[in-house]
């Protein structure tokens, strides 16, 4: 399935794509499908501040915990707590409706560090053989 | 060996399967130069009878009575409680890692987790910890992960001395101020005289209840914002004390149907409020349902622990108490609310008239504070009398020395139900050898 | 017979029942005031009565599996046999019940029990420093680990701060040094399944404090350059620690204090037959070097205690049962078997099950999910194991093996029993083949099928409450 166009990704499989001087943080469908029985999302409160490549959160199954990494930096202005409560929404969709934050930007060319969806399906594709 | 499963022709029939020689081939990844040459200089084998003889030998008596509490308690243990949990079926089992062959030690830990609730008032509480001391330690890097910039800890000079060392051990490399909270010499209370920013920024205010005085405290006078870590050392006070208000709540289970056994094992408890789940040490049961929509319980939030998440764990424990989880969820079942405070009732009566009993003779309670079944005798106008007791079999206590050399003639007096039938002989016995020395 | 479904015993309390009464009321004593309001309801705890407690926590223990119903190849558990001896000898209320604050006359018998475990312990691990303090494997870790650092410091080496611990350790390793504020580095293992000193290498810095290394290793493999990789961190000033949960494959034929170790654990209810009881007590003396001796929880200056009182007295004295029970000649038996065991059923299964290293195994040997036909994974062969009345292995540890299943026999267990397990297995995967879905469903034969863990989770429920109302 093709992923949507906008989108830009980091090697540990989190998104982040932009809107004005803000940028929408998620996690790919191949993360997704590698995560079963979730059972806890944790993630930063609104006001924080959030480094590229840096950990800013935890997504727990029941026997692993991993650790998510900021695709851009800047300062949480919302976090998706309906997700929170529904984690089964990132099976559905996880590019719109389980958006994980929303961040202001502070470094907006941070983006072009980040794979384009061709190089993420590469990497992927060699992380598989 | 007494206890090998094979036979010496079973052992030809499996090295011939595996195909070696000599069961040592077996040992050839073992360089020869690391290898033991001499036999394992271990007395033994002896058969179970000159096994048991030579233990019987090596005996010591015990006193004839014994007023030492201090943090572990002489109670009755009822024979269901060790006739019960000696059962095979939970002395042999493992850590309940497959719930399907476990929701007998499942359920006995959701039980103990509830029982520790309600004793505590507290929303929830782990499956135990190793006992008071280190539930004491691990309550305090709970605080810090909560409290993520506090540093300084506040502590009752009242909490037991041994579990403080225990703190020291656990935070002398961490960048944390422990500072003690001193007794009030009259009541034997605590003195917690800080500012509200000082509560307010403190990593925690520990506070022992009944502390190891015996006196109950009271910390009703804190501020809101302040983080509160009870501990309590004689469990059997909670039938009957209403728990401190505490944000996490610790101690030790010990006098609820765990023999004393020189102070291992026994178990540790470990109690908090919801929003706290997620830096809870140790583990949890949680109930659930199987495949088929049937009641089952199974280890949960297992990403804590040290298998799963490894350094970044919320405590390194694996193997805990679970056996004297059962003994003490045994306990409870068999007394109830009832049994429970009766015990307690006629513990405290003890203590309270062996405390009036020996005024006569000139041995004063040293606090005025209240006490539940333990208190602090100032023995000072009888000298010599503790060791003339002593001398006879009777222990009236522990010296207080032994952690505060200036408190000379000071002992720690514990009484249980197992001394209420004959406290007024106890109070007797003390008088008449005052009155011999 | 049918199993009797158990709930929590709350569900039968109720406030019209007695409880057990210890004293009969004395109606003069209880006249006196107590001097403090007494609380009435102890969080909704109402009384059951004695027959009530009698079955539920009889029915209860019918429902686990444990040592005394059969084989438990646990691996790195070492569920051996638990002696009827051990358990008698600690019930014993001479033994059982003496306060450590009794006068030291009281307490001979108990001292000279602990020293001559300690002294024991010692011999067969080759350290001339024993303490028996810590209360289970991962505290022995803890101790030994606070001990570590204060070395460094007292060295004038506070910057020593990282542990260097390899892919195949227990996580208790990790989880032990962070607490003492130590950073780890993971390593990983060589090809053959066990540590290279080349690996190592490339981490090696004035940073390094120790390195945890369990030895035989989580594979059942023994480390075959531990002499080097312990000479190697020596001549960095950093320090060896032995994970000793695998002690029951060595005992006469090699010991850590003598081939590098600085210090290590041992943990009692595994090697030396204390119960297990389902999750605890254990007991998790250390031994240690000269080096070591002046930070050890005794010592004048040292870490300080670790626990209050004298350590897991009722552990001690089970396992100075069992030590005199068995003698050098029989621990030294003990370790034999136990590998012997072990290499039987490796062979005996080689042939279905895929093992993912070539390399010699002592105690234990790790199988991989990798031969298994349609899908079936290593949990769902371990819970079909569980309907044919055996307690699967360890699985999916240790975590670099991919679907491990580690099986440890134990010296204890008979040709018969270990058969009969092989037995299984076979039969297993012969079902894999034909009818998978059999395996997928398993266990069909217990009182509960597979739990839903997700649901335990998710809608946390841990406690009892009178009303349906979760907390």
């Amino acid at each position: 399935m093709a992923r949507p166009d906008g989108y830009r990704y980091l090697k540990t499989h989190e998104w982040a794509r932009l809107d004005g001087e803000h940028c929408w943080i998620g996690i790919s469908d191949h993360a997704v499908g590698h995560l079963s029985d979730l059972v806890f999302l944790d993630l930063p409160e609104c006001g924080q501040d959030i480094m590229q490549n840096e950990p800013f959160g935890e997504i727990e199954s029941v026997k692993a915990v991993s650790d998510l990494y900021a695709p851009m930096t800047g300062e949480v202005v919302e976090r998706n707590d309906r997700l929170i409560e529904e984690l089964d929404m990132l099976k559905r969709d996880p590019w719109n409706d389980a958006w994980m934050l929303k961040v202001r930007m502070e470094k907006p060319s941070e983006f072009e560090n980040l794979l384009e969806d061709g190089s993420y399906q590469r990497m992927i594709d060699s992380e598989d053989h | 060996m007494r206890y090998s499963g094979i036979t010496k022709r079973d052992r030809e029939l499996m090295l011939d399967e595996v195909g070696v020689g000599h069961v040592d081939d077996l040992f050839s990844s073992v360089p020869d130069a690391v290898r033991m040459k001499e036999p394992l200089a271990v007395k033994g084998p002896l058969p179970e009878a000159t096994l048991k003889a030579e233990l019987d030998a090596m005996k010591s008596g015990a006193p004839r009575v014994s007023l030492v509490g201090g943090g572990l308690y002489h109670h009755y243990l009822p024979e269901p409680v060790s006739s019960l949990a000696g059962r095979s079926e939970w002395v042999t089992a493992y850590t309940p890692y497959q719930p399907e062959l476990s929701q007998g030690t499942l359920i006995m830990y959701y039980e103990f987790q509830t029982y520790v609730c309600m004793l505590t008032g507290q929303e929830i509480a782990n499956g135990g910890m190793y006992d008071g001391s280190t539930a004491l330690a691990e309550a305090v890097m709970m605080a810090r992960r909560v409290r993520k910039d506090a540093l300084r800890l506040y502590v009752s000079e009242a909490v037991h001395p041994e579990y403080r060392q225990v703190l020291r051990t656990y935070l002398q490399f961490q960048d944390v101020e422990l500072l003690l909270l001193a007794v009030d010499p009259e009541t034997g209370r605590t003195q917690i005289d800080l500012t509200a920013d000082q509560q307010k920024d403190a990593l925690a205010i520990v506070v022992q209840s009944p502390n190891f005085f015996g006196v109950i405290e009271d910390v009703g006078g804190l501020e809101d914002d302040a983080f509160v870590i009870s501990v309590c050392a004689e469990a059997q006070s909670l039938a009957l004390v209403e728990p401190p208000r505490a944000d996490i709540a610790v101690g030790e289970m010990q006098s609820l149907g765990i023999p004393v056994q020189l102070g291992g094992p026994t178990a540790g408890f470990f109690a908090t409020s919801k929003a706290h789940v997620r830096n809870l040490p140790g583990r949890l049961v949680g109930k659930s349902v199987d495949a088929a929509g049937r009641e089952a319980y199974c280890i949960t939030l297992a990403t804590r622990e040290q298998f799963i998440r490894r350094e970044k764990a919320t405590s390194n424990i694996c193997t805990s108490s679970g056996l004297m989880c059962l003994r003490s969820v045994i306990y409870l079942s068999l007394l109830g609310r009832e049994g429970l405070q009766t015990a307690a009732r006629q513990s405290a009566r003890a203590a309270h008239a062996f405390a009036e009993g020996i005024e006569d003779v000139g041995l004063k309670r040293l606090h005025s504070g209240p006490f539940f079944n333990e208190f602090v005798v100032d023995a000072a106008a009888r000298p010599g009398l503790f060791e003339t007791l002593q001398a006879h079999g009777f222990v009236m206590g522990i010296p207080l020395a032994k952690w505060w050399p200036k408190r000379k003639d000071q002992y720690l007096v514990a009484l249980t139900e197992l001394h209420y039938p004959k406290v007024l002989e106890l109070v007797q016995e003390v008088k008449a050898r005052a009155h011999d020395s | 017979m049918r199993t009797i479904h158990e709930s929590p015993i709350f569900n039968l309390a109720r406030a019209d029942k007695h409880g057990f009464e210890v004293n009969h009321p004395d109606a003069e004593l209880d006249q006196r005031p107590l001097g403090f309001e007494e609380r009435s309801d102890i969080g909704g705890m109402e009384q059951t009565t004695e027959i009530e407690v009698v079955r539920h926590y009889t029915r209860l223990s019918t429902v686990n599996y444990d040592i005394d119903r059969g084989i438990y190849p646990l691996g790195s558990c070492t569920m051996k046999h638990n002696p009827r001896l051990n358990e008698a000898v600690a019930a014993d209320p001479t033994w059982r019940d003496p306060h450590p604050y009794w006068p030291e006359s009281s307490l001979e018998g108990h001292r000279r029990v602990m020293e001559e475990l300690a002294s024991d312990l010692g011999e067969i691990s080759g350290f001339d420093h024993v303490s028996l303090l810590p209360a289970a494997g991962a505290h022995g870790e803890l101790t030994a680990v606070f001990m570590i650092r204060a070395y460094h410091l007292r060295s004038g080496n506070p910057d020593k701060r990282t542990f260097l611990i390899p892919d195949s350790a227990h996580g208790t390793n990790p989880a032990s040094a962070a607490m003492a504020g130590f950073k780890c580095k993971q390593v990983k293992s060589g090809p053959d399944g066990y540590l290279r000193l080349e690996d190592l290498e490339p981490h090696f810095n004035d940073d390094v404090a120790a390195i945890m290394i369990t030895n035989p290793n989580t594979l059942g493999i023994y480390e075959r350059q531990f002499e080097e990789i312990a000479q190697a961190l020596h001549d960095l000033d950093a320090l060896v620690y032995m994970d000793g949960a695998n002690l029951n494959a060595m005992m006469g034929y090699f010991r850590p204090g003598r081939i590098g170790a600085d210090v290590m654990h041992f943990n009692l209810h595994k090697t030396f037959t204390t119960p297990h009881g389902g999750g605890g007590p254990g007991s998790g003396p250390i031994g240690f070097n000269d080096k070591l001796a002046p930070f050890a929880p005794e010592a004048e200056n040292g870490i300080g205690p670790v626990k209050a009182y004298l350590g897991q007295w009722g552990m001690f004295i089970r396992a100075w049962t069992y030590i005199r029970s068995l003698g050098g000649t029989g621990l030294k038996q003990a370790s034999e078997e136990a590998v012997l065991n072990a290499n039987y059923l490796r062979k005996r299964l080689g042939d279905v099950l895929d093992i993912p290293y070539d390399t010699p195994t002592l105690h234990e040997v790790v199988f991989s999910d990798k031969n298994l036909p349609n899908d079936v994974t290593t949990a769902d062969l371990a819970k079909r194991l569980i309907d044919y009345g055996i307690h699967p292995p360890t699985v999916y540890f240790p975590i670099h093996v991919k679907g491990a299943l580690m099986v440890e026999p134990t010296e204890t267990e008979t040709l018969e029993e270990l058969d009969r397990f092989v037995a299984s297995i076979r039969s297993i995967i012969l079902e894999a083949l034909d009818e998978p879905d059999r395996l997928k469903t398993a266990p069909h034969t217990t009182p509960v099928s597979r739990v839903d863990e997700v649901k335990a989770a998710r809608e946390l429920n841990l406690r009892w409450t009178p009303d349906p109302r979760r907390i």
